[in-house]
């Protein structure tokens, strides 16, 4: 027992700390952000045209390992642990290096860089095939060491053309390491020696990259001698960055330190007190400085969504900060619970751009937009949509499950067979939706037997005569479907919900007075009353063709006098906590934000 | 057991696993039932120096060996379900017996019987094909994409190379690529957005020209190298799309406006005339006649765009052309009226012999690559007499085509597997004027279309390779910038 506490030291029990820090992070913080994101923009196959396709990409071994484990994060506590895992392993690799150079004081050093990368990897565009290049360079930096100081110079040269195949842009950060341990470390003394093997290694790890560039790789330059390092990302991660040089950078000081005697200044405890507390400092700095917890709450908003668990979307809604992708969740959870029209002001809403996503060139926003479009049984544009997504990032190496997922469900709505096939073959070929693919098969038979019938667990395709998508105004879809289809209540209520957010009160109305009467509504919904009151004192005409309660309609009088009342702090609360989910608090105090400024021209180049 | 009594083992193990696997059944039972495999290439004519055809089996079995005849030479491989033909024995096979059929024989052993099933046929032609293969690999896209890229494929075995990615120049488009004469060595294509402009290869060297004169609409598209190799055609477009909610067809491509330009390589003029150039038409897809006295292209009346898409038709028409004064004739010919057709010409392609034009006509519209009618047909221009080409169209779009440069091979984009993704098919074309039925390009895996989410995009076949390298073209598209 004694032996069993002896082993127990402080850097031990931060080390235990960092690591359970880093699979709460990964499972719990950023259990959607990193883990199911991840997970649903890549699609791991086993094939050999898939291995293929890395094959030929710089650091492409890597880059397909990570995408294998990445795999795993369809269970987000292995994707965790794999995650954390594999941060932690950073620490215990860099650690023995340090060990290896009797670098036992300051081991808050040790934890940087592995604390570093814990946050890196909160980016939505950080690959898990990052990581673990770093753990391949000290790896192989280990096993060097443990070479025979004889064997040493062959043996990195080697390495160096191994990390180059498999890691890319790594080599450098290996060379380093090298070089560190050639200048600093106490196996060679002959300084031409150290000189000639330093300058043979620097060639050769920019000769490995040129010749790869200029004879298998078909890439920029830049790419061929920086992909997978921090220097050749498409958004820039400085927590990567830092992690990357902090490795040998710590290590140089720590040798450079080596070399004077220490002071021991500072007594056991206390230095471990304060090794503790900076590492402890480090995680809680990182966390509040790269945690976007905004993010992870949208991405499990589309992730509820796609699990059609409607009500849980609109909780989460109430902790977002207000933004056009959450009130476009919120909005359709709230329309498939029928409530759209009764609370949707209960919400945040940013006006018409949270109601209708305009059209723009990125992976969520298209797969977002296709939501809607699916729900609205407008396939053929859901379908679109997805595929968009599925092509249009340029920072996936291939198709995604999530994008794919909706293809194959929208080829069953469209009852097309081809595509069907194309698209579910890719998860035959995985691992974990080799049953989902079965049922979507089964799913598919059915639809071929019965042309006609809603399809068990998928949106009911409505039928209308064909027109043009226009994505400046993408309303106009609305406005078609009902031209076509009067009693199509979907379409009717999102675009009474345009007009009221774009505060569109003649467009509100005459839409009103076109299709209400079409629908059989038990009640007026609330917010087509509030709506209603204000267009009626606007116009200064009288009810007289639609019910509007006269509850409404005083409640509304107050709230008027409340308004044009001087304002005061003690009003402003007043204001907010009676009127909050009205439509006329909606009308006062919020401003339009007008949809489809940012719209791609429809124009095209591509043929 | 000492190292000698080891090494002897061993051996004798090997051997006899050797002698197991090579081993062949001895009781064959005939099977009167057709193998299923796949790609349909079946009766197909072959030219002699194409790469193997490999193909898979989708019939059950344990084992299979396939016997290839051809005369009296022959040779057997077993393999699995993927079947991957030795490329020197095949390369003798077809290249020792041109004019000959090719007879493919199928034994799958299932348990203990194996069965022969019914033998297929080849027809190995006499006419070599163009050597090279060159196509833009692209998502059928409807408006984003990643990656694309320009490839030239060796017919003769698999090797696919790049000409340019456009991970080399920041995820560009780049398209229209066209050769003179089936000749790499006159060629260009476009670069857009990003280092945009046009790669113009002439007697293989690369520079960058700008072909967008003042007040065009456009830079040039859809270009068409003039035979004497100083003019290039090019139509100039203000394209746009619209994507259909509920109609057969995916999307509509259309140009709000369009005319044609001729572009002097050796000055960098553009040049052009009223005749090709008409306010009140849509004038596109132009091609030359061999010779390059005439310049063919496809006019419609201009009509408010995408308001009119369904009446909007094409007519084929084509005009003189004086290559040593650069003048046009003042009049043009109807080759194809839309209006008496009641369908609209695009990609009209002269063969090399000049006898006869290969055209895609469709219900409506500029761009026939969407629309599931649209179908080959074959102008003689000696006759005048137009019929589809049945043997090459499917139920799905079978569009942009090519011909080889001695006009007995055409190559052709086609979505008849998938409905989706163009995949390129090439049909003989006989000295009579008739074509075959076509086989799809053959990939080393057979299974490679089954998970490539690309298309085959304008596959233009070449006599040889293209030698300037991916860096040179990166180093030309960047060069100027």
């Amino acid at each position: 027992m004694d032996k069993f506490y002896s082993k127990i030291t402080g850097k031990r029990i931060i080390s235990g700390i960092v690591l359970l820090f880093a699979l709460y992070w990964f499972a719990y913080m950023n259990r959607y952000n990193v883990l199911y994101y991840q997970e649903q923009t890549q699609l791991f196959l086993f094939n050999q045209l898939y291995f293929h396709s890395y094959w030929m990409q710089v650091g492409g071994v890597l880059s397909y390992i990570g995408s294998f484990f990445t795999q795993f994060s369809y269970f987000p506590v292995l994707g965790a642990c794999i995650y954390g895992g594999s941060v932690w392993l950073t620490y215990l690799l860099y650690d023995r290096i340090r060990k290896y150079y009797r670098l036992n004081s300051g081991y808050v050093f040790a934890f940087f860089p592995a604390v570093c990368m814990i946050f890196a990897n909160a980016d939505l565009n950080f690959k898990l095939s990052y990581t673990l290049g770093l753990l391949l360079v000290l790896g192989f930096f280990r096993i060097y060491l443990s070479c025979l100081p004889r064997y040493r110079f062959p043996c990195a040269v080697l390495m160096l053309l191994l990390i180059y195949l498999m890691a890319g842009g790594n080599v450098f950060l290996f060379l380093l390491l090298v070089l560190s341990d050639l200048f600093f470390g106490q196996n060679e003394s002959n300084t031409v020696r150290k000189v000639s093997k330093a300058l043979l290694w620097m060639a050769l790890s920019i000769a490995i990259p040129w010749c790869a560039w200029r004879f298998w790789y078909v890439v920029p330059c830049k790419e061929a001698f920086l992909e997978t390092s921090p220097w050749n990302l498409f958004y820039p991660n400085y927590f990567y960055v830092t992690a990357w040089l902090a490795f040998p950078v710590l290590l140089l000081l720590g040798l450079a330190r080596g070399r004077f005697k220490q002071t021991g200044k500072f007594p056991g405890k206390i230095w471990n007190g304060v090794n503790a507390a900076l590492t402890i400092g480090l995680l809680v700095f990182g966390s509040f400085w790269s945690y976007n917890k905004q993010a992870n709450l949208t991405v499990q908003m589309s992730y509820l969504l796609e699990k059609e668990e409607w009500e849980k979307v609109n909780e989460l809604s109430a902790q977002t900060l207000p933004s056009e992708l959450t009130s476009y969740f919120n909005n359709i959870a709230l329309f498939k619970t029928g409530q759209l029209s009764e609370r949707m002001f209960h919400y945040n809403q940013v006006g018409a751009s949270g109601l209708l996503l305009g059209k723009k060139n990125g992976y969520f926003n298209r797969y977002a937009m296709g939501i809607l479009f699916y729900h609205l049984g407008v396939t053929a544009e859901a379908k679109h949509c997805a595929f968009e997504a599925m092509v249009g990032n340029s920072i996936f190496k291939e198709p995604g499950a999530q994008a794919l997922n909706y293809l194959v469900t929208t080829s069953v709505l469209q009852r097309n067979p081809d595509d069907f096939d194309k698209y579910i073959r890719f998860f035959d070929h995985s691992l974990f939706y080799r049953h989902w693919a079965k049922r979507q098969k089964e799913r598919m038979h059915y639809a071929m037997q019965h042309p006609t019938r809603i399809i068990e667990g998928l949106p009911k395709t409505e039928r209308f005569k064909d027109f043009f998508i226009n994505y400046k105004y993408i309303h106009s879809t609305l406005l078609y479907l009902l031209e076509n289809n009067p009693h199509h209540q979907a379409a009717f209520e999102y675009l009474m919900a345009y007009y009221l957010l774009q505060k569109d009160f003649g467009s509100a109305k005459n839409c009103m007075d076109t299709y209400y009467a079409h629908f059989d509504y038990p009640k007026m919904p609330a917010h087509w009353e509030e709506f209603l009151v204000l267009y009626y004192q606007t116009n200064k005409r009288i009810p007289q063709t639609l019910p509007v309660s006269r509850k409404t309609a005083e409640r509304y009088e107050q709230f008027r006098l409340l308004v044009i009342a001087p304002s005061t702090d003690e009003i402003n609360h007043l204001l907010k906590s009676r009127y909050g989910n009205t439509y006329w608090y909606y009308t006062s105090f919020t401003p339009v934000f007008s949809l489809g400024e940012n719209t791609e021209n429809e124009s095209k180049t591509i043929y | 057991m000492n190292r000698k009594q080891f090494i002897n083992r061993g051996c004798w193990i090997s051997a006899c696993l050797l002698f197991c696997a090579c081993s062949k059944v001895e009781k064959v039972s005939l099977c009167d039932r057709d193998i299923c495999m796949y790609p349909d290439y079946p009766e197909t004519v072959i030219p002699l120096n194409i790469c193997p055809l490999n193909f898979r089996i989708d019939t059950e079995g344990e084992a299979f060996w396939i016997r290839f005849v051809a005369g009296t030479d022959s040779f057997e491989i077993k393999s699995s379900q993927k079947v991957s033909i030795p490329l020197k024995q095949w390369r003798n096979l077809l290249r020792n017996h041109p004019g000959e059929r090719l007879v493919v024989k199928f034994f799958v052993k299932t348990g203990s019987t194996c069965l022969q099933y019914r033998n297929k046929q080849f027809f190995i032609s006499d006419e070599p094909i163009d050597s090279y293969l060159v196509y833009r690999l692209i998502e059928p896209g409807y408006e984003l994409w990643s990656k694309m890229g320009i490839y030239q494929r060796c017919l003769e075995d698999f090797e696919e190379k790049p000409v340019l990615l456009n991970t080399q120049t920041e995820r560009n488009c780049m398209n229209c690529h066209s050769f003179r004469k089936n000749r790499p060595e006159n060629m260009l294509f476009h670069l857009r957005t990003t280092y945009g402009g046009t790669m113009l290869v002439k007697d293989g060297k690369v520079k960058k020209v700008d072909t967008k004169a003042p007040g065009e609409i456009s830079a040039g598209v859809y270009p068409r190298w003039h035979p004497g190799g100083r003019y290039v055609a090019f139509s100039v477009n203000a394209t746009h799309q619209s994507f259909h909610t509920a109609h057969p067809n995916v999307l509509e491509v259309y140009d709000k406006k369009s005319d044609l330009m001729l572009f002097d390589t050796e000055t960098g003029k553009v040049i052009t005339d009223t005749i090709i150039h008409r306010d009140d038409r849509f004038e596109t897809f132009p091609e030359w006649s061999p010779d390059g006295r005439y310049l063919y292209f496809c006019s419609a009346i201009a009509r408010e765009m995408p308001q009119k898409f369904d009446s909007l038709r094409y007519d084929l028409l084509r005009v003189a052309f004086d290559p040593e004064t650069c003048r046009f004739g003042t009049q043009t010919d109807t080759l194809l009226s839309s209006e008496r057709l009641g369908k609209s010409a695009a990609f009209p392609r002269i063969s090399p012999d000049g006898k006869h034009l290969a055209v895609c006509l469709t219900a409506y519209g500029t761009f026939p690559i969407w629309h599931h009618d649209n179908d080959i047909y074959l102008l003689n221009l000696e006759t005048c007499e137009l019929s589809p080409a049945q043997a090459i169209n499917s139920d799905q779009s079978d569009s942009y085509h090519s011909w080889s440069s001695n006009g007995r091979w055409l190559v052709f984009s086609s979505r008849r597997i998938g409905g989706l993704y163009t995949r390129p098919f090439i049909a003989y074309f006989d000295r009579n004027g008739n074509f075959h039925k076509p086989f799809l390009l053959p990939q080393k895996d057979p299974e490679q279309y089954d998970f490539l989410l690309k298309s085959y995009n304008v596959p233009e076949l070449i006599i040889a390779q293209i030698k300037i390298s991916p860096r040179g073209f990166e180093k030309a598209a960047k060069g100027s910038d």
